[in-house]
């Protein structure tokens, strides 16, 4: 039985940038619980930008890697996702 | 809720959601409501444990190649575009036709996976451990099981998409991130093995969460402290949840999986 061509990503450099976005959403998230007033808000908010944007990054980093790879499908299909999500925010927003 | 209750009640919720790949919001929200915070604001943290929870657990689920990011993004395609429908149908549909709607998807789901038996995509001998991961141009791959390397390819891919759009407007009618939903779909309908779809399932409720967060946000109902209290918790549980995803068997993940979903409808009724 044969399943294709294993993937070859360098999923390495995704675990190493995945670890050092937790470390920093979690000491960002700290920092605004300990920091008094207007700072400590902007820091816990800062904590949930990166915890909002790092799934979106994510999958940006994906289509770069399956465009550099050749699998051009799936570039197709991670576009196609971006564009759902992009437009969907637009659309819920606004109503 | 108390900074320090709220920190260790979104631990625990991360890492139950993450050993299934379930999110965890549909513990942690009504729990929230149950101890007094306002819907209104119960559910974007729901989301930011969702989000967080799936940032945490995403490294441990890459380093043993559990994660199906071109099944991911593809099933997402579909929930996404369910998801947005529902976010535009949320101020039509009853809310307590939503939590029994919810509350007997959760004990469906729980009976298919629980009953379960036997191993649908058994190891090969053909395969090794070099041959672990997702294969270019498609949406299978192979996964470590005991005993060796079981090559999977997703079954019924209509059927699945579909059933993902439906989880995906049900995230969007009720601000979940509908992962109790992604995750018996991939197992119990496109046969994809349990460890794999709840890893890709963390994943894809990452986006959801993150997508539902950016409305939240336009609509400022996001308070900061306790999000950040939320997140502090969630990455702790969600890095414990996928450490202990990675030591189970499928068929124990499954089990664990049924039981949280059993609870899930149990709470939701509670609260309706």
């Amino acid at each position: 039985m044969t399943t294709g061509d294993l993937a070859r990503e360098p999923m390495d450099h995704l675990v190493r940038a995945l670890f050092w976005v937790v470390v920093i959403a979690a000491g960002l998230a700290v920092l605004g619980l300990a920091l008094p007033g207007e700072v400590g808000v902007a820091v816990a908010t800062a904590a949930v930008v990166v915890v909002i944007a790092s799934p979106l990054l994510r999958v940006l980093w994906l289509i770069a890697a399956w465009w550099r790879s050749g699998d051009w499908r799936f570039v197709g299909v991670g576009v196609v996702l971006l564009v759902v999500v992009a437009g969907g925010t637009l659309v819920a927003v606004l109503s | 809720m108390a900074t320090p209750l709220l920190v260790l009640a979104a631990g625990f919720c991360a890492a139950v959601g993450s050993v299934g790949g379930l999110g965890g919001a549909l513990l942690l929200v009504p729990l929230l409501v149950a101890t007094g915070t306002p819907a209104t604001e119960a559910a974007p943290l729901g989301l930011v444990l969702v989000a967080a929870g799936s940032l945490a657990g995403g490294s441990r689920h890459l380093e043993d190649r559990s994660v199906n990011h071109r099944l991911g993004v593809t099933v997402e395609v579909a929930a996404s575009a369910g998801a947005v429908v529902g976010a535009l149908l949320s101020g039509v549909v009853s809310e307590t036709v939503l939590v029994y709607a919810l509350a007997a998807v959760a004990l469906v789901a729980a009976a298919a996976g629980g009953s379960r038996k036997g191993i649908r995509n058994a190891p090969h001998p053909a395969f090794g451990p070099e041959h672990v991961g997702e294969r270019v141009g498609m949406v299978g791959g192979a996964v470590a099981r005991v005993g060796g390397v079981a090559p999977y390819r997703p079954r019924r891919l209509p059927l699945g998409l579909a059933a993902m759009s439906v989880a995906g407007l049900v995230s969007g009618i009720s601000g979940v991130g509908g992962g109790f939903i992604k995750t018996p779909v991939m197992s119990e309908i496109m046969y994809v093995p349990v460890k794999v779809a709840a890893a890709t399932s963390t994943f894809t409720v990452g986006i959801t969460a993150a997508v539902g967060l950016l409305v939240f946000a336009g609509q400022g109902r996001i308070e900061a402290h306790s999000a950040a209290a939320v997140i502090i918790g969630s990455v702790v549980g969600g890095l414990a949840g996928a450490r202990l995803q990675n030591r189970l068997r499928g068929p124990a993940v499954r089990k664990v999986i049924a039981g949280i979903l059993v609870l899930v409808a149990i709470l939701l009724v509670a609260t309706a």
